[in-house]
């Protein structure tokens, strides 16, 4: 059997580094790259694809469960979540994660984690990689309003702040982030988007049309019982019937 | 003395024998219990809002004695008017008293009594309420504080990375682990206090930077200072360690280049200002959508040390780092020696 190829990331080198160390000491791992935040975590798991991360929950700017929230369906390494907080444990096995490690991780718990990991492997699936990186959305969630979305060009990741956006329209799997005049690509659906936005900053004018309030010029109503939306910068969208209330409500 | 009372009993009837004619001899029925059942609410309503400080006590007794005796006097009058306003012969002032005295003493005294009882009885309850309230107020500021300063992540974080000096480099480790005992030691002296001397405070602060400059490698950078002005002043337990955290987390974990932290006390006339500065990526300035735990924390304990009288502002400089302040009044520590105000229980 050819090694597990393996990528840790731990916001600090020290904590990381205990990480490392134990995973090159096991025999059927190959360390192949380590990432100090979420952005690299996705970044290097974009670019090696690698067998099963081991990474820190707690992280500043994009944490473990949101790292896993933003991965692309289709290459999905085994997770082992890593965390100082007993709380964690309970979100790491509802999202559907390999193993957790308490901080200090010994030697022969890291072993069992990895055990654990092989079997996993050996029994890989689509749907086992969808569930991880819906449940870790949920997490997500649970944890507060969307304040950016992590978007992708090529191999490198990148913030898109919830502000900046004008507004979002459905692609795919995908949804399109309209900002001014570019446009960026993040993985979620419209209902995902629309639970994880503030409704004071963000309604949805239509099944695949979502749009900052405060972008909005006017909005005219049509006899079909849908309205016109101008945005500033000259977008016009129109709103279905399904969701004018929405839109009324905005007229109030 | 007793010769007066025989001429008195002399005047009135034989003490009645049934029941309602010892009820009237109480004065019961007469108008008086009726105008004092009037005025029961006001009086307690009075007695309630009185504030007796200690140095007017003398005077509030004299004062209520002085109304209960023109209270007396005044129902007297009236009753008197009332009953013989109209009548062509007038009992004497004499032959009056005793009727007058019965009639009207009684529940005049009554009445105080009872406002009394009920006054004191409100207040003593009160006080024990306000008491609980305070304890409970000085033990909540305690878990808070306690758990305010040492987070799971923090602790975790710092034996992770001992657990990994331990096999690279055992020197280090030990360093490690002596600056993690100073920190524990200082938690566990400290648990008992709510106000320290700004020493201690400090040298917390830099102890627990010292760690998260191991943790960090070379990432971190640090300063900490407090103007010899300050040296006697008193501040929260740990009131900085929230906004060390944040530093770390918003400041140096965030960037891959690292940063410096820079941790300052000075004095402003009677004012103190705290001041926790990182280099970082800068908050975005307008109202944060959230505020951390940490934050909160904080300004519930200046809330419950200091009242109005206190100020938490964290400014973000986008791409120059974030500037948390805390403004509040300058106390001299109490005892000139380094030891901390214990909880006033």
């Amino acid at each position: 059997m050819s090694s597990i190829r393996v990528i840790a990331v731990d916001d600090e080198p020290l904590a990381r580094e205990r990480v490392t160390t134990l995973v090159r000491e096991t025999a059927g791992l190959e360390l192949v790259g380590e990432g100090a935040n979420g952005l690299e975590a996705l970044d290097l798991i974009t670019r090696l694809e690698p067998d099963l991360i081991f990474i820190d929950v707690e992280m500043p700017e994009l944490d473990g469960f949101g790292v896993i929230a933003a991965l692309e369906v289709d290459r999905v390494p085994a997770v082992i979540f890593i965390t100082a907080y007993e709380q964690y444990a309970m979100t790491a096995f509802d999202v559907g994660a390999v193993d957790y490690l308490h901080k200090p991780v010994t030697r022969s718990r890291f072993a069992a984690a990895v055990e654990r990991a092989k079997e996993r492997l050996a029994a890989r699936s689509v749907a086992h990689w969808r569930a991880l990186v819906a449940g870790a959305g949920l997490a997500q969630r649970s944890r507060g309003l969307r304040t950016r979305f992590v978007v992708r060009r090529g191999n490198t990741h990148y913030f898109v702040p919830v502000n900046d956006v004008d507004w979002i329209d459905a692609a795919d799997n995908y949804l399109r982030l309209h900002v001014g005049p570019k446009s960026h690509l993040s993985r979620g659906t419209m209902k995902q988007a629309e639970d994880e936005l503030d409704a004071a900053q963000f309604v949805r004018i239509h099944r695949s049309a979502i749009v900052a309030v405060d972008r909005i010029v006017s909005i005219r109503s049509h006899e079909s019982g849908s309205h016109v939306v101008d945005l500033k910068g000259g977008v016009r969208l129109r709103s279905s019937r399904q969701y004018a209330d929405r839109v009324r409500a905005l007229l109030r | 003395m007793r010769g007066s009372g025989e001429r008195m009993l002399r005047r009135v009837p034989a003490p009645p024998r049934d029941l309602p004619a010892l009820l009237d001899a109480f004065g019961v029925g007469s108008t008086t219990w009726y105008i004092a059942a009037v005025a029961l609410p006001f009086l307690l309503w009075g007695a309630r809002h009185v504030q007796v400080p200690h140095e007017r006590r003398r005077r509030v007794v004299l004062l209520a004695l002085v109304l209960l005796v023109s209270l007396i006097a005044a129902s007297a009058v009236i009753n008197f008017v009332v009953m013989y306003g109209g009548a062509l012969q007038r009992p004497g002032l004499m032959q009056y008293l005793p009727v007058g005295l019965r009639e009207n003493v009684l529940p005049w005294l009554a009445l105080a009594g009872i406002v009394t009882a009920v006054e004191a009885r409100r207040r003593s309850v009160h006080a024990m309420l306000e008491r609980e309230r305070l304890r409970a107020e000085v033990a909540e500021q305690r878990l808070i504080a306690l758990t305010g300063q040492l987070h799971p992540h923090f602790l975790f974080n710092t034996l992770q990375g001992i657990s990994t000096l331990i096999h690279r480099d055992a020197e280090a480790a030990d360093e490690m682990l002596a600056k993690l005992s100073d920190l524990l030691r200082e938690v566990l002296r400290h648990r008992d206090h709510v106000l320290v001397p700004i020493e201690d405070e400090m040298r917390f602060v830099r102890t627990y930077l010292e760690i998260a400059q191991l943790r960090f490698a070379d990432r971190l950078t640090f300063t900490v200072d407090a103007s010899p002005d300050v040296a006697e002043a008193s501040v929260p337990l740990f009131i900085l360690q929230p906004l060390v955290e944040n530093a770390l987390a918003h400041g140096i974990g965030a960037q891959a280049r690292g940063g410096c932290i820079r941790v300052a006390a000075k004095r402003a006339a009677d004012r103190i200002a705290l001041e926790v500065a990182d280099d970082g990526a800068g908050m975005p300035n307008g109202a944060p959508t959230h505020e951390g735990i940490g934050l909160s924390n904080t300004r519930e304990r200046l809330w419950a040390s200091f009242g109005e009288d206190q100020r938490l502002v964290v400014e973000g400089h986008p791409g120059h780092g974030t500037v948390a302040r805390i403004e509040m009044p300058y106390r001299r520590h109490r005892s000139s020696s380094a030891t901390s105000v214990p909880v006033p229980l």
